[in-house]
């Protein structure tokens, strides 16, 4: 056997402690390629939609924040785990970043892991039913191959709850809609019809007061989330309170309307702020212009969709 | 040795032969391998094809008391044949179900309801196991086929009827006795002109006898079955549903035996058309065996 | 004023929940219930709103009526005197016996010693429940109370009377028999065991059935003793092997439906229209060969499938079909044969609605449906093909999509739909959606079909603007070519729809190929929305029971939707 030149030996020889070092130094980077805010985006893309992530395996975050209705779930108030309305109408997750409070009513919670508390550990009503003590429903998942792969790649032995919060976070605040044909606009890549045109200065003589900036849903004065008062529910004894002033994206697919749901139409909304009665025409501009705010294309990435359907 | 296997055989003939009892040939189900291998505790669970949620049929595991369901598997070919109505366990650990349309026929073609399914033992896997054959072909008036299953584990040999084709002036229905075999099966004798619905396969002093539940009537009538798993006419009739329970019209839809002398008649309301998403109107008859007649006893 | 009052009729439409035979002219109405009878309503009403609302046997024996006393002044007694809104309903006492040493367990009969103790039974009309007593006459109190639901005990001789009285008194039962029988040929002694095991199971309400016999055969008659009226009747041969007939209320009225209306055809013609009706197997009630003077204007008209979603994200929900009620497709059916009612604006008498409900037996209970289908005929030739849902389903997060199928006469049809530039047509199939956005002609059309050169309809979508609760279609119109060699509907159609689809997949969208639409025969499909609502005072698609008299009643409130079609000059 003919020997091998000598620096071919060398350069084998550092091709070799290289590969080594960078195993080492980069652990799994250069088999996957992806960081670990990725791989925790991905794991909370998968819990987002886990029906396993429930005291009795039947609800997931998608059952209320479902894509296809803007992260909303189409009811006046959700149902929790046993059939019980929760207080409030399910909120949109998406552009959660626009948002400075995370909750309808309470002005002082502005962090997204404090929040879902609730739903996952809440009891009044069970949203998912689940509790911190129980871990076996973890321990379970983490052996399953939805699971395995992607913890060994982020160097977690198994879930805990800790994880599975951080991993939702990640996941929920990278949910975005701001494509419309509005926010194109900007780019001038489109322009508004006639009708649309007449809404849009109805939206800003009427309604951009409150519903203003970027995901028009902040206040010009003073640029805060919250909203005049209102009647927390429609009976005649109900509280008053706050609430959080909802976005105007996307209004067509996330009905209905308000923090409980009061309103099945878009229109019925016009009138709460008693600024002005708008005659049909007017009607018919304002929500020719808020139909410009509609972005649903993020239904065309995987990001926003259900990863779980093969393995149900 | 010979002399206990004698009196062993002896013992097994004479039980067989005791007036007045029955002894119910159908209970030889086997857990079925597949789910051991899935890490189940086969222990808490059981299989259903009634879950209002789910279509098809499931595996459903219960807690510890065995109160509460906690989860369940479905294998995805479990779904293939939309609703299913009855289902056995055979000896092997095989799963015998045939489709039963409910509240729509959205996922049953009245085309394909004349048909058994099984779930391999080993596999999981549901596939076709046969296609009855029918008088006449299924219509609007009536999208039903095979409507009930019993297991004669001695010959392994499953019992199915089905009211394919029958319509309010004529009945087309027939009770089949198939031979089981390597998954698959084979028409060994046919009853026709028959609409029964609930079937129960038991011996009845030593004599093999398959009791069905019409359809129509309410009333249950049994037909003896030679030891080649062939009727032997004419059936008698044993009792009748009609004017009992609630609803005094029920039709028999499942029927088992219980111990030496007891009957459990499962009625439901049955008019041929498809049942409304409410809750089943089902009343469990019980009857009891006196001096070789089934007299009512109760009803829940 | 008057849209207020008319609104809130029908709103409030009062619907007992009763069974319509049509034997008789003497079945059913409040108003036509004979004078006895009223009277003895009467009493009742009286009682109910009294101090004392339990009915007592008022026995001659005193100490036997000293135990009814005590039984109905007892705490015990009170959970079955009023419901939990404090509603009063009906009890009775049916008998008052010596206890015997049957009637009394081990740990009860020290407590209820021999010549003291008496057995007091009660029943419930409201909640169909047998309550059993055992009372210490010496003591003065309940020792005992059981309470049975959906079973009678025996009924006192009163009722009997009663029901007797309602036999003997029908229409429906001389015409049966040819003459007017007299109370001492209805023999009851071979219905007793009809009395404790009633077969009124549509409405749970107490039955018996007086028997006339006749020759070789014998007149059955069922008796609904908490409505006071009979509902039907059925021959049988006597001497059969069981003196009982085999039959129930439930049997009568399916097998009378199913022989008047759904094997043939029935025909309507009033006011310039004549059209045909049935019912079907699994498309509710079909109207067919629609015609309006001399104008064909339908070849047929039905509906096809009822989505009801409860889970906008799970889709979980039902995908039902109503029609007949034997050897159907159906799974909610039609226990009432169709209606044809006058329709009226304000007072005016303006047409004719040919109507029909399905229902589930257990409606208005939970998870029991009640549909309504409503074709509208108008003496100016206007027509209206309409459905509503009346509750109650499986929640309140409910969502009802109605598929209707509407296949137009004549050859040569276009379809235009109404669009900010004006009326534009369809070439092609095609589907949209009726919304919030849309833009309606200045008639409030969105569409328009053409039949011929002459014969022009305006489509009017529901907004709200019909005055029978309804409060917009929010509705996908599909159109399709109407084709002869393939058929797409035009007999019983199967299911064609999932429950559950939020979008214009609900079934329709299987015949929409972009075909051209080349001035033939046209379908439409119109498939609208309905979300649910129990809010009080807001109550749309939705049911609930409420007591009247001691007996339950229902409140209903329909959500109707379906197109006007307006003849066009």
């Amino acid at each position: 056997m003919k020997r091998q030149p000598s620096f071919v030996r060398i350069n084998s020889m550092k091709l070799c402690l290289f590969l080594v070092a960078a195993i080492l130094v980069f652990g799994f980077k250069i088999e996957t390629g992806r960081t670990p805010l990725e791989l925790k985006k991905e794991l909370g893309h998968r819990l987002f939609y886990d029906k396993r992530l429930s005291e009795n395996g039947t609800k997931s975050c998608a059952t209320c924040h479902d894509p296809n209705l803007g992260f909303t779930d189409g009811y006046r108030k959700s149902i929790g785990l046993y059939g019980d309305e929760t207080r409030f109408n399910s909120p949109s997750v998406l552009n959660m970043d626009g948002f400075l409070t995370v909750s309808w009513a309470d002005s002082a919670l502005h962090s997204l892991v404090v929040f879902l508390e609730r739903p996952m550990f809440g009891t009044t009503p069970k949203e998912l039913g689940l509790t911190k003590s129980n871990v076996a429903i973890l321990d379970s998942m983490s052996n399953t191959e939805e699971y395995k792969g992607l913890l060994e790649e982020l160097g977690e032995p198994k879930l805990d709850w800790a994880t599975v919060e951080s991993a939702l976070v990640h996941y929920i605040s990278n949910l975005y809609s701001r494509n419309s044909k509005f926010d194109q606009l900007k780019e001038k890549k489109v322009k508004l019809s006639k009708i649309e045109n007449l809404g849009f200065k109805i939206y800003l003589k009427n309604c951009q007061r409150c519903h203003g900036g970027k995901d028009f849903n902040s206040s010009l004065e003073g640029g805060n989330n919250f909203s005049a008062i209102f009647s927390e529910s429609e009976t005649s004894n109900s509280t008053l309170l706050r609430v959080r002033i909802p976005s105007l994206r996307n209004l067509p697919i996330t009905a209905p309307y308000m923090h409980d749901g009061r309103f099945d139409k878009i229109s019925d909304c016009f009138n709460h702020s008693k600024a002005k009665a708008f005659n049909e025409d007017e009607k018919l501009q304002l929500l020719g212009f808020l139909n410009t705010l509609i972005d649903t294309s993020y239904l065309k990435n995987s990001y926003y969709l259900d990863p779980l359907q093969h393995y149900k | 040795m010979i002399r206990c296997i004698l009196l062993f055989e002896i013992l097994i003939f004479s039980t067989n032969t005791i007036n007045g009892q029955v002894i119910s040939i159908s209970d030889c189900k086997k857990q079925s391998p597949f789910l051991s291998v899935n890490n189940l505790d086969v222990s808490k669970g059981a299989f259903s094809t009634s879950e209002r949620r789910l279509l098809g049929l499931v595996y459903l595991q219960y807690d510890e008391k065995q109160t509460a369901i906690v989860g369940y598997i479905q294998h995805p070919t479990w779904k293939m044949a939309g609703s299913l109505g009855p289902i056995v366990v055979d000896d092997k650990g095989a799963v015998w179900v045939a489709p039963i349309p409910t509240i729509n026929v959205l996922h049953n073609n009245p085309q394909k309801q004349n048909r058994i399914y099984v779930v391999d033992e080993i596999t999981g896997v549901m596939s076709l196991a046969a296609e009855l054959p029918g008088s006449a072909l299924p219509n609007e008036n009536n999208p039903f086929g095979v409507m009930g299953l019993s297991y004669d584990c001695e010959n392994r040999v499953l019992f199915a009827s089905s009211i394919r084709g029958s319509s309010r002036s004529e009945v087309r229905g027939r009770i089949f006795s198939l031979e089981l075999k390597d998954s698959s099966l084979t028409i060994l004798d046919t009853l026709s002109g028959i609409d029964a619905m609930g079937l129960g396969v038991v011996k009845m002093d030593g004599i093999k006898r398959l009791f069905y539940g019409d359809a129509r009537s309410g009333n249950i009538y049994s037909v003896q079955v030679d030891v080649q798993s062939k009727f032997i006419l004419p059936a008698r009739l044993e009792c009748s549903l009609q004017n009992l329970g609630l609803r005094g019209d029920d039709i028999p839809r499942k029927i088992r035996f219980q111990g030496p002398d007891k009957m459990i008649v499962h009625g439901v309301e049955f008019y041929f058309n498809l049942i409304g998403p409410q809750e089943k109107q089902e009343s469990l008859y019980t009857f009891k065996l006196k001096e070789n007649k089934w007299v009512f006893d109760n009803v829940n | 004023m008057k849209d207020n009052l008319f609104r809130t009729l029908i709103f409030c439409c009062i619907s007992v929940f009763s069974m319509q035979l049509a034997f008789g002219q003497d079945i059913l109405m409040t108003k036509e219930q004979p004078g006895f009878v009223q009277s003895e309503l009467a009493i009742i009403k009286d009682r109910l709103n009294s101090s004392q609302p339990v009915r007592l046997l008022k026995p001659t024996a005193p100490s036997m009526a000293l135990a009814e006393q005590i039984v109905a002044n007892s705490n015990q007694l009170a959970p079955f005197i009023k419901d939990l809104n404090g509603s009063i309903m009906r009890v009775e006492v049916f008998g008052v016996f010596k206890a015997l040493p049957s009637d009394k367990s081990a740990d009860i009969a020290s407590k209820c010693p021999d010549g003291s103790c008496y057995k007091v039974e009660l029943y419930n009309f409201s909640i169909n429940t047998a309550i059993t007593t055992l009372v210490n006459t010496q003591t003065k109190e309940v020792v005992k109370m059981i309470s049975i639901k959906n079973t009678q005990p025996d009924i006192p001789s009163y009722l009997k009377d009663l029901a007797i009285k309602i036999a003997v008194e029908s229409k429906t039962i001389e015409k049966a028999l040819g003459y007017k029988p007299n109370s001492t040929q209805a023999q009851m002694a071979g219905t007793k065991t009809s009395l404790n095991k009633s077969r009124c199971e549509r409405s749970l309400h107490l039955c018996v059935a007086p028997t006339f016999v006749q020759g070789d055969k014998a007149l059955w008659s069922i008796v609904d003793l908490t409505e006071m009226k009979l509902v039907g009747i059925r021959w049988t041969k006597v001497g059969e092997s069981e003196a009982r007939p085999g039959f129930t209320e439930r049997k009568l009225q399916n097998e009378y439906i199913t022989n008047c209306f759904c094997e043939k055809e029935s025909k309507v013609e009033k006011n310039q229209w004549k059209l045909n009706y049935q019912l079907t197997s699994s498309d509710g009630l079909k109207i067919s060969k629609v015609e309006f003077g001399d104008k064909k204007i339908l070849d047929q008209a039905k509906l096809v499938d009822w989505h009801v979603s409860y889970s906008n994200t799970d889709g979980f929900g039902y995908s039902d079909a109503v029609g007949c009620p034997f050897f159907s497709t159906a799974a909610v059916v039609a226990i009432d044969p169709p209606e044809v009612l006058e329709l009226k604006e304000g007072n005016e008498i303006v047409g004719f609605v040919l109507q029909q409900s399905f229902f589930s037996e257990g409606w208005p209970a939970a998870c029991n449906y009640n549909y309504v289908q409503r074709y509208e005929f108008y003496n100016d030739g206007r027509f209206r093909i309409s459905a509503a849902s009346v509750g109650r389903g499986c929640g309140n997060n409910g969502t009802y999509r109605p598929v209707f199928r509407i296949a137009f006469a004549s050859e040569m049809q276009q379809f235009h739909e109404y669009t900010q530039s004006g009326w534009n047509k369809w070439d092609s199939e095609k589907w949209q959606l009726q919304n919030e956005a849309t833009i309606y002609s200045p008639e409030k059309f969105q569409y328009k079909i053409s039949l011929n050169t002459k014969l022009r309809f305006g489509v009017e979508p529901g907004q709200g603007q019909f005055n029978d609760g309804g409060r917009g279609d929010n509705a996908y119109m599909y159109v399709t070519v109407a084709h002869r060699e393939i058929d797409e509907g035009d007999t019983d159609l199967m299911t064609i729809g999932p429950c559950c689809n939020q979008d214009y997949q609900q079934g329709p969208e299987k015949f929409v190929n972009s075909e051209p639409l080349r001035d033939g025969k046209l379908v439409l499909w119109y498939s609208a929305m309905m979300k649910n609502d129990d809010r009080p005072g807001k109550e749309y698609c939705w049911a609930k029971g409420f007591l009247e008299d001691g007996v339950f009643k229902t409140l209903s409130f329909p959500c109707f939707v379906g197109p006007m079609f307006i003849p066009l000059p």
